[in-house]
This record gives C-alpha cells, sequence and structure tokens, in this order.
C-alpha cells in the first residue's frame, strides 16, 4: 500500500514535471514566434521606386539609357566575336536590324538590363520572399531569403534564378543559371550562361535606394565589372499596365504609312 | 508608275525604341487629329496633313509609353478626334510620314511635353 502511495507521488511529481517543460517550452515558443528575426530586423526596402535619371550625375551615380558600360572588362575573345556582331546589328543606324534586337521582339530584358528601362517597379517583402514588381511588361523576381539554394533544375532562365540575404542594411541578391539569349544593354554586349550576377540594394537615405551591381561572367569578360544605380522612391505613383505587345499593328512598321516613299 | 517597297517587313515590331528616327533632324507638322491611341507600348497619333501640293497626308507619330505620359500630366482624354494640333518631333529615318514626338502645342497654345528623350 505504501510502495504505491509513493509510486503514485512519483507519478504525480512527473506530470509536474513534465507539464513545467512543456508550458516552458511552449511559453518560449509564444515569445519567438512573433518576434523572430526576419519580422522585426529586417529592414524595409519596400515601395515603388523609379531609377532616377534626372540629376543623378550630380549625385555620383550614372545616368544609363543604352549601357552600363563605363567601366565594363576586357571581353574574352568568343564575348569579343559575338559583340562584333551584336553591336553593328542592334547598334547601328539601320533600324530593320536595330529593331531584330530581342527585347524589342518583346523577350525578357534579363537582368540587370531591366533596370535600364523607364518603368517602376515596386518592391514586396513577405516571408521568406523579396518580390520586385515591375512595371515594365509585369516582369516579376522571385528572390528566396529562406535560405534555399539556387534551383538549378530549371532553366536556363531569362531571368534567371534569385536568392538572397540581408547582411546588415543590405539585400544581396545572387542571381545565376540564366539563359544566353538576352543581351546586357542596348549597346549589344553578350553574356553566357556562366553570367553571375551579384546585386546589393539598400536604402541611402530615407526616399532613395542604390543597388549596386557586379556582372561576373568568366566566359565572356576578363574581370568582373559593374556600376550602382540609384532610385527614387514614389509614394504617390501606381505600378500600371504595360505591355509590351499591344498597338504594334499601329505603329506598323510593315504598315504603308510607315514605309519608305514610292519610287517612280 | 508607282512601286511601293516594302522597306521593313519582318517581326511585328512592339516595343521599340528610338531607332527608326533621326535624332538629328526636327520636323514640325499642323493637322487634325484623325486617330489619337493612348495604349502601350507606344502612344500613337495620327494627324491629316495639306502638303505643298493641297493635298492630304496621314502622318503617324508616336510618343513614349502611356506610363510614362500620365506621370507627365497626359490622359486619354487630352487629344481628341478632330483637334487642330501642332506637333514636332523627328521624322523617320527611311522618309515614311512618321514622327517620334518631341513636343505637342495644342490649339489653344498649351505646349504637351512627350518625354520622349528615353523609352
Amino acid at each position: 500500500m505504501r510502495n504505491r502511495w509513493v509510486v503514485q507521488a512519483l507519478g504525480v511529481v512527473a506530470i509536474l514535471i513534465l507539464s513545467s517543460t512543456i508550458s516552458a517550452r511552449s511559453q518560449a515558443q509564444q515569445d519567438t514566434t512573433p518576434t523572430a528575426p526576419a519580422a522585426s530586423s529586417t529592414p524595409d526596402l519596400s515601395g515603388i521606386w523609379s531609377r532616377l535619371r534626372d540629376g543623378a550625375m550630380a549625385r555620383g551615380y550614372e545616368n544609363y539609357v543604352l549601357d552600363f558600360g563605363k567601366n565594363d572588362s576586357p571581353m574574352t575573345p568568343p564575348a569579343a566575336a559575338i559583340f562584333k556582331v551584336t553591336n553593328s546589328k542592334y547598334h547601328g543606324d539601320d533600324p530593320k536590324t536595330v529593331l531584330s534586337d530581342p527585347i524589342f521582339q518583346c523577350f525578357p530584358p534579363g537582368v540587370p538590363r531591366i533596370y535600364l528601362y523607364n518603368f517602376p517597379m515596386q518592391i514586396v517583402q513577405i516571408p521568406g520572399q523579396v518580390l520586385m514588381l515591375f512595371e515594365y511588361d509585369h516582369y516579376i523576381r522571385r528572390i528566396y531569403t529562406d535560405g534555399r539554394p539556387h534551383d538549378m533544375e530549371q532553366g536556363p532562365l531569362w531571368m534567371g534564378d534569385s536568392i538572397g540575404k540581408w547582411e546588415g542594411d543590405t539585400l544581396v541578391v545572387d542571381t545565376v543559371n540564366f539563359n544566353d539569349k538576352t543581351l546586357l544593354d542596348r549597346v549589344g554586349r553578350p553574356h553566357s550562361t556562366a553570367l553571375h550576377v551579384v546585386e546589393r540594394m539598400r536604402r541611402i537615405d530615407h526616399n532613395s535606394m542604390e543597388i549596386a551591381f557586379t556582372i561576373d561572367d568568366p566566359k565572356s569578360y576578363t574581370k568582373p565589372w559593374g556600376t550602382k544605380l540609384i532610385f527614387d522612391q514614389k509614394p504617390d505613383w501606381k505600378i500600371m499596365e504595360q505591355v509590351c505587345e499591344d498597338n504594334s499593328s499601329f505603329l506598323g512598321f510593315n504598315k504603308k504609312a510607315t514605309q519608305a516613299p514610292a519610287k517612280k | 508608275m508607282i512601286i511601293v517597297l516594302l522597306a521593313i517587313s519582318g517581326p511585328v515590331m512592339a516595343h521599340h525604341g528610338a531607332s527608326p528616327y533621326d535624332a538629328k533632324k526636327l520636323a514640325t507638322l499642323k493637322g487634325t487629329v484623325s486617330d489619337f491611341q493612348f495604349i502601350n507600348p507606344h502612344v500613337v497619333l495620327t494627324v491629316e496633313v495639306t502638303n505643298d501640293k493641297g493635298q492630304s497626308e496621314s502622318w503617324i507619330a508616336e510618343a513614349n509609353s502611356p506610363n510614362v505620359l500620365s506621370r507627365h500630366g497626359w490622359d486619354k482624354n487630352i487629344i481628341k478626334k478632330g483637334d487642330e494640333i501642332t506637333l514636332i518631333g523627328n521624322p523617320g529615318k527611311n522618309g515614311s510620314k512618321t514622327l517620334r514626338l518631341q513636343k505637342v502645342v495644342l490649339a489653344n497654345g498649351h505646349e504637351l511635353d512627350p518625354n520622349s528623350l528615353t523609352d
């Protein structure tokens, strides 16, 4: 009988210890869940951003429209051979060949070329992802920040596969797995499937964001190169519909009205 | 005998930049709007112009994206069919009756900036 009481008492103690442990563990979970590091300490890059053109140079940035090539690297011989063709074809005076640039046929622009276009983008931060919603033809860049590795089972891809991590106030975005169908710019700089783009995105003040990027493509360039872009926050703007293909039949570079004058 | 040249053929062009136009030349046209398309990827304005011989000619003028122009005060009602209008812009390199707009002057003298230096 006495032994039974002892056993029961020990059982009660054990239950109390166990429930206390469970309670403590549960409390710990409750404490950590709402204050997970990503929720409270992640810098905020969200908002609508437009790449600054007017006044960019005055602020120490380049006002890029055609290319990022001011500080580019010498090309490897294979890339130089490609550039000889693409530069004359896509950056010459003949509209017929210039317009054959894949971008003018509404193929995706790739990265970082999408930044050359005069349309804003919205950054949205959700747990585990940073989304870049480009107005230009509705492109979305999905940058995974949950620690996953690159997805190399898809592609090669037009816009590459992007993963990111926060280093202090800077989002470091690493993008690989590109196809080689895009050009880096309108001047015709090529790249290979070995293209590796690293972007460092940070607010430089409340209304401005800098994206510094590096292009590393050892098959095309003898050393990494890149530049810095500046974006202004546009709180009053919205992202509108922008469609690459729409009124092409009105523009009609195939149509009679836009043809060269008739010869008599 | 008139021989129509198939000047530019091939893929259907869409968003296309300013390369078909001669940025070194500026042309000024006065005419009547017959069509105004405030849609992507480029705003297109068709204007009937009377030439030196007294004949009516259709000119197609294009500007930037409606998105960009919206942020510069334009909207789809800012120009209407029948409006008398003055267009200033870069003519097509191939001699066609096309224009890349650099400025629009409405009948009331109000100037519109197409901001077409970038695209």
